[in-house]
């Protein structure tokens, strides 16, 4: 099994491509997981509906969305909804007998609610504040994933887990595929950006090993790191390889054939 | 500004008159991370902060 993530940027602008490129390797007999964020599209609905978006900025300046009551409701309903159906859609049109489902759905993936987030505030002061309806991954049930593989070519999952409350919670989609594959014990980890991999003074990254990528975090930016951090953990974890590569091509899945991207191995 | 005592070192530590609850300081003296709590009746107190890493959501 193979798990692919695309975040919201690759999908809004090349989502026909990547569903192409996933119905290509199902129709190749490839069981894969499909793990989509989308967080724009939230906030574009948010606004519809008189929802401000808030977003935090953590410490080592990471901007990430502050998922209240009221946001939660949209999260759930476009990240399990409209995007995770239009996904479906878009891989059916090309061939691929997918089905969506979201973390929640027959406990897929279950996840611990954060009870606080440290911000950096608006006076540029450090804070810890409530966490939200976001979550830490603690367990995978990967029976749910083999039986819906065993019936469907692509199964498509929201980047939603249930809290240990039976509460709707928002996870990392980053965090959920590296939990993903390691859970279901995957071959491997295909993390789809808007960039063409891990860059360090200037260049893309080809093939590291995992002690390699720890020592070179200092050296990438925010957002990739924790995609990063996320690809060591898996091949710690078993996965065999896990690799970073660009979603704005007309065959993104080509990065598990050949050699584009960054690939981190053991 | 109000002073308060380090919970780790017992030592003085000066909080900002605008600070508020779940703010870090770090003690210069011992190097604690320390967080204030401010309770019902506007007491300010400090206490350790906890390591709370950031793997926030989508």
């Amino acid at each position: 099994m193979i798990v692919v993530k695309a975040g919201g940027r690759a999908l809004a602008q090349n989502l026909d491509n990547i569903a192409k490129s996933i119905a290509k390797r199902a129709s190749e007999g490839m069981r894969i997981i499909f793990v989509h964020g989308g967080g724009d599209l939230v906030s574009e609905y948010e606004r519809r509906m008189g929802i401000e978006p808030k977003f935090v900025v953590s410490p080592q300046g990471i901007r990430s969305r502050y998922t209240d009551e009221a946001e939660l409701e949209v999260f759930v309903m476009v990240m399990a909804g409209k995007l995770n159906k239009e996904i479906v859609s878009r891989l059916q049109r090309y061939g691929a007998n997918a089905i969506g489902i979201s973390g929640a759905d027959g406990g897929f993936l279950k996840a611990e609610r954060k009870k606080k987030i440290v911000i950096v505030d608006e006076r540029g002061r450090a804070r810890a504040i409530p966490g939200g309806y976001t979550g830490r991954i603690i367990e995978v049930n990967a029976s749910v994933a083999e039986n819906l593989l065993n019936s469907f070519q692509v199964l498509v999952v929201a980047p939603i887990a249930l809290g240990t409350e039976y509460e709707l919670l928002n996870i990392d989609a980053d965090q959920a595929a590296a939990k993903i594959s390691m859970g279901i014990k995957a071959e491997k980890l295909l993390i789809l950006t808007d960039v063409e991999g891990v860059i360090v003074d200037g260049g893309v990254l080809g093939s590291i090993s995992v002690d390699e990528a720890e020592k070179l975090q200092p050296k990438i930016g925010t957002g990739m790191n924790r995609k990063v951090m996320m690809c060591c953990e898996a091949v710690r974890s078993g996965v065999e390889e896990a690799i970073i590569s660009t979603g704005l091509i007309d065959d993104p899945l080509e990065a598990l054939e050949r050699e584009i991207g960054t690939r981190i191995k053991t | 500004m109000p002073i308060l005592k380090c919970p780790v070192c017992g030592g003085d530590v000066e909080v900002p008159d605008d600070a508020l609850p779940g703010e870090f300081f770090e003690h210069d003296e011992c190097g604690s991370q320390l967080e204030l709590e401010i309770d019902e009746n506007g007491e300010m107190r400090l206490r350790q902060a906890e390591e709370i890493s950031e793997d926030w959501g989508e």
